[in-house]
């Protein structure tokens, strides 16, 4: 795996201490304050990759005892975010997947509306990002809203740098498609 | 952190926009309760020792309000002279995790309070109240006096206890759910002190 640096060396070196005296001590205290850093990050992307905050809660939940049963040997090749969003990814995935088997009704709303004001606008990107494919809400998401490179991408999905920039451009290309449908449909490409 | 890509198949306002919903939604403060608490029903977090800090500042303030003089530990002017007494074991709910003694003076103090209220509540109406601290340190023996050089102090058992007086264990019990300990996770064992 290749070496990644953190992306505040500054940052992580009272975070890392705040990890060594969880791991140490098993003290709640300290696991508040790594909860408060990261969880609003978390969250965010569970209810953007499930579609509701009552499923996101449930994984929430989940992504810390998995991190807690992991943190003593995480070993710092990327940053903790980017390390615990993978694990919250790989859960965001599980359920996905439960519901998938399950024949559950997809949670978001496929239906896209065209409107003028800027707050209407943010919840059709929502919606519209909500709508595409896991794999490219996943890309989109931890790129384009959460600003991690593609190579935190890579370390977070698993996969090379070079697919996340494809699956990126794939992404946007199909929400553009949802947002401005009548240009796509008029005109035949994306603007 | 986030680098621009050659595929840039949205403007510089759809990309604002994708940024904003960074905005929310956020998490609510019910969640990192519920988080803790399910880390904490398996055993993964140790729970704040305050009962050394609280046991040394009851215990001075238990000697001050009962006018203690000339080296008496327990001052107690209003014990009615047959009313039984009960010890309170005082036990931790992580069995696990060995105790903590925190730093942090500002809650362990208020929480210190918190058991010095219940102190002054069992003192009131004449019965007795007194207690110790158990050290992290000790020897467990055998029948043969032997000591177990395996054994140390299970981590979150007994921290400490109390002996009050009551008019019945049913009384008693009624006493300690009202202790703070309680309130902190930790668990109360009741006993009457059997006298003959």
């Amino acid at each position: 795996m290749t070496q990644i640096e953190p992306i505040d060396s500054r940052a992580m070196t009272p975070e890392k201490q705040l990890v060594e005296k969880f791991c140490r001590t098993r003290d709640e205290s300290a696991f508040r304050e790594l909860y408060r850093l990261h969880t609003p990050l978390l969250y965010r992307v569970c209810v953007r990759m499930l579609g509701n905050e009552s499923a996101a809660q449930d994984a929430i939940q989940e992504v810390w005892l998995r991190a807690d049963a992991g943190l003593a040997q995480f070993q710092w090749q990327s940053s903790l975010s980017t390390w615990l969003v993978g694990i919250a990814i790989n859960r965001c995935r599980e359920i996905l997947r439960e519901r998938h088997r399950s024949n559950e009704s997809p949670e978001f709303p496929q239906e896209k509306t065209v409107t003028s004001t800027s707050a209407e606008l943010q919840l059709d990107i929502a919606r519209a990002v909500s709508s595409l494919a896991a794999g490219y809400r996943e890309v989109l998401l931890l790129h384009d809203v959460e600003g991690y490179t593609h190579e935190e991408i890579g370390v977070i999905l698993q996969i090379d740098s070079g697919t996340s920039k494809s699956q990126l451009s794939r992404a946007r290309k199909i929400l553009r498609e949802r947002l401005h449908p009548r240009e796509t449909h008029e005109n035949g490409d994306p603007k | 952190m986030n680098e621009d890509s050659t595929q840039n198949d949205l403007s510089p306002e759809e990309l604002n926009d994708l940024r904003a919903l960074r905005a929310g939604p956020n998490p609510p403060a019910a969640l990192e309760s519920r988080v803790v608490q399910s880390l904490r029903q398996q055993g993964r977090l140790s729970r704040r020792n305050i009962l050394p800090r609280f046991l040394a500042v009851a215990a001075a303030l238990l000697l001050l309000v009962g006018g203690w003089f000339g080296g008496r530990m327990f001052p107690f002017t209003h014990v009615a002279p047959s009313q039984p007494r009960f010890i309170l074991l005082l036990e931790s709910s992580d069995r696990s995790a060995p105790p903590q003694i925190t730093h942090d003076s500002q809650e362990e103090q208020a929480r210190a309070q918190e058991y010095i209220q219940w102190a002054r509540s069992v003192r009131a109406n004449g019965r007795s109240v007194s207690g110790e601290r158990l050290a992290d340190s000790g020897e467990a023996l055998d029948l043969r006096g032997t000591a177990d050089e395996q054994w140390k102090p299970s981590s979150g058992s007994l921290q400490g206890f109390f002996i009050i007086s009551a008019a019945n264990l049913a009384q008693a019990a009624d006493l300690a759910r009202q202790c703070p300990h309680l309130r902190y996770g930790g668990r109360i064992e009741v006993r009457p002190i059997d006298t003959p």
